[in-house]
């Protein structure tokens, strides 16, 4: 060879051995972790994930026979207007709880997203705006819906009556079937249209305060159901355990590839998402107002703001006389955050575990893909804010990430790692036990 | 000449014995409104403080003008005489300056003489329900995480930079990687972070403590109560005021999670502050307003966590 072709051939070879050890050099600094470091992965861990808080309002939130009846009720689309809606319609515990449409379509379409309900029990509201502050208040509301299942609570206790009798009297006070027989046929609830109402102001005190407990005794069998429902650690735990126990870069490298571990390192650092999204549950239950677009321009969504509204007006809450509770016992109610600018369009964080598997997101599905919601908190756009309708400007929580597209790409493999397999055996994912 | 002085001796003995047991509690009381006439006189202090400078200003202002009229005389005969009057007029503008920081310096060490007696008449009137002397501490937790690291920011395009930097983010010692920083607070290096505080009209002096046990530290994202002793400025305890409270973040557009309130007087001028919660660590601002009689003032804690 003459001198020419072995100063190329020198040269591409030193090229080549620059990049090999740059970047298996880059690729294998990501797996090093401090002690530190391993200290704050940890608080993420799905096993550091305390039982869920104690229900004071609903006294069966732990009784596992009232939860056997709370999983056939979630299964029973017999408790809706037209026999065919259930709970599990829109929380298909296959997806993980919920249903891949934007806006769920129960007898009608609704307003919001379902949320996958798989770690709703740890949070202290329900919905998305928080306007139930248990499990228990937060199953009546869709059955009531006209949008979802449709069904008067007076209906609700017929059917209950003459389906589950015996499970009921087990658990709550007997039912008592001849006031249960002197109510109406018809729909008669104070939530659903003015016939309804008529019906239901027409029904004596002693109806009323009946209906109204053992309606509430429904919502709380489904939520000692809901509190069965369990995750299994997802590839990340896994990953986590590795780095407690001290595993070697192989082992760490078959549990998470490396763009999955520099996602893990951006989600913490540069992406921000750890101030909001931390805990086992990956959200600290938090509301924020992230500028999601606005789905209807001529009514907006005004989130927790509304929600608090809600939350006084609703009858089923902690305070109530149907809660289990003493309302002294009621903290998070008795000092409810009325008042606020942040309130404005504010959503409940949701947990992110399983999120690559509950598209579309936001609280009405706006947007489609992850990567499209990782796209708008990189650039994001300010809440929409209309001064007829807002009662103040919408206060905004995020700051632009500067990501580039590979970080981005990296944050979503990360993400698809919060993704917990569900096991086939865990009966209270399943609808039946056979 | 030796018995009636013997019993005079005797009884004078027996009268500071009996008043010894009376003697701590008025004591304190003494402290408090011995404290409050030392406020009294620090803020006079700072009143005329604030009069000497703004002369001290004023003159400054036409020290100026007359340094033009100075540069325009140059090379005249009066030269000389115009010079030395104007540096006259700045070394009593100067005098006048350092006699104003001089009070400044003196109104704020009363202030703290001042305070370190509220403290301790606090302490000893209430000795049973003050637990705690230093600030409020966040219950120990090694990486609390934060509910949001926004600070305000403007939205409008034209803000330069403001909307084109990334998130803070801290690297903390020891940890490869980085995490969520805590921004925008700027709180002050010589914040007073005191638990003993007076009102801003010198109405009132409170106390406030968590009530967690075993220690008195704050919870992160639990509601906890608060005791809160509140006493006028002589120092004797106010019973039935009506309070008001209120928590920020400075730089964070956000207040408490949660709504605290006075649940009950536990005892006179002894209140029980319920439902206090922070859902993330900093500098928070707690203003407690307080109306008794005919008196209404307001009080700040600053603490941070």
């Amino acid at each position: 060879m003459n001198a020419i072709s072995r100063l190329i051939c020198h040269t591409l070879m030193g090229g080549c051995l620059w990049l090999v050890t740059t970047f298996s050099v880059q690729a294998e600094s990501v797996y090093d972790f401090t002690e530190a470091d391993i200290r704050f992965l940890s608080q993420f861990h799905l096993n550091q994930l305390p039982p869920p808080p104690s229900a004071l309002g609903n006294r069966l939130a732990d009784d596992a026979a009232a939860a056997e009846l709370g999983r056939q009720l979630f299964f029973d689309p017999g408790l809706s207007r037209n026999s065919q809606v259930s709970c599990s319609s829109c929380h298909q515990p296959e997806q993980y709880f919920t249903d891949g449409m934007q806006r769920s379509v129960g007898l009608g379409q609704v307003r919001r997203n379902a949320p996958s309900i798989a770690t709703s029990q740890y949070g202290p509201w329900q919905f998305w705006d928080g306007r139930a502050d248990s499990l228990w208040a937060q199953a009546l509301s869709p059955l009531e819906d006209i949008n979802e299942h449709g069904i008067a609570r007076s209906q609700a206790v017929q059917y209950v009556a003459s389906h589950y009798r015996q499970a009921y009297d087990e658990l709550f006070a007997p039912l008592n079937i001849a006031l249960i027989q002197t109510l109406p046929e018809q729909p008669a609830s104070p939530r659903q249209d003015s016939e309804a109402q008529q019906r239901w102001n027409q029904l004596s005190p002693q109806q009323q305060q009946m209906v109204n407990q053992a309606f509430a005794n429904i919502g709380k069998a489904l939520m000692a159901y809901q509190r069965q429902i369990q995750l299994q650690p997802a590839p990340f735990d896994r990953f986590v355990t590795a780095l407690q126990q001290g595993q070697d870069r192989q082992q760490l490298a078959r549990l998470m590839t490396a763009d999955e571990v520099s996602g893990m390192r951006l989600f913490m650092g540069k992406g921000n998402c750890a101030s909001c999204h931390n805990g086992p549950l990956f959200t600290n239950f938090e509301f924020h107002n992230i500028g999601a677009p606005e789905p209807n321009q001529k009514q907006v969504d005004m989130g927790r703001f509304e929600g608090v509204t809600s939350l006084q007006q609703n009858e089923f809450t902690c305070l109530s006389p149907y809660s289990d509770a003493n309302p002294s016992q009621c903290e998070e109610m008795q000092f409810l955050k009325r008042q606020g600018p942040e309130l404005v369009g504010a959503f409940k964080t949701p947990s992110l575990r399983n999120v690559a598997k509950t598209a579309p997101y936001m609280q009405s599905g706006q947007l489609a893909s992850l990567i499209e919601v990782i796209a708008h908190y990189n650039k994001p756009t300010p809440p929409f804010y209309d001064r007829e309708q807002h009662p103040s400007r919408p206060h905004f929580d995020i700051v632009p990430l500067n990501l580039t597209e590979e970080e981005q790409q990296q944050l979503l493999r990360f993400l698809d790692t919060l993704t917990s397999p569900i096991d086939a055996s865990d009966r209270w994912w399943l609808a039946t036990d056979d | 000449m030796i018995k009636p002085l013997k019993f005079i001796a005797v009884i004078s003995l027996g009268f500071s014995l009996v008043g010894f047991c009376h003697a701590e509690h008025n004591e304190s009381i003494e402290l408090v409104a011995h404290a409050n006439a030392i406020l009294l006189e620090s803020k006079a202090l700072e009143l005329e403080s604030i009069e000497v400078l703004k002369r001290s200003n004023k003159l400054l202002g036409d020290i100026k003008k007359l340094r033009v009229e100075q540069r325009k005389v140059r090379g005249s005969d009066s030269e000389a005489s115009f010079t030395a009057m104007v540096n006259t007029l700045n070394e009593q503008r100067q005098d006048w300056q350092q006699h104003g920081r001089m009070l400044r310096q003196r109104s704020s060490a009363l202030e703290q003489q001042a305070m370190a007696l509220i403290k301790l008449g606090f302490t000893v009137s209430w000795s049973d329900k003050v637990h705690l002397h230093g600030p409020m501490k966040l219950a120990s937790s090694e990486h609390p995480v934060m509910a949001h690291n926004a600070q305000i920011r403007s939205v409008h395009p034209t803000m330069l930079g403001q909307m084109t930097d990334g998130a803070d983010t801290d690297s903390k010692s020891g940890m490869s990687m980085k995490v969520p920083a805590l921004s925008g607070q700027n709180a002050p290096a010589d914040l007073d972070v005191s638990t003993f505080q007076r009102s801003r009209n010198l109405t009132f002096f409170a106390h406030a403590e968590p009530l967690t046990q075993p220690t008195a530290d704050v919870p992160l994202n639990k509601i906890h109560q608060w005791r809160l002793l509140v006493s006028d400025a002589q120092g004797r305890p106010v019973t039935g005021a009506k309070i008001n409270i209120d928590g920020h973040m400075p730089g964070h557009v956000h207040g408490l999670p949660t709504q605290p309130k006075i649940t009950e007087e536990l005892s006179p001028g002894e209140y029980l502050v319920d439902g206090v919660k922070f859902q993330m660590t900093g500098w928070w601002v707690m203003q407690f307003d307080i109306e008794h009689q005919a008196n209404s003032d307001s009080l700040v804690f600053n603490l941070v966590l």
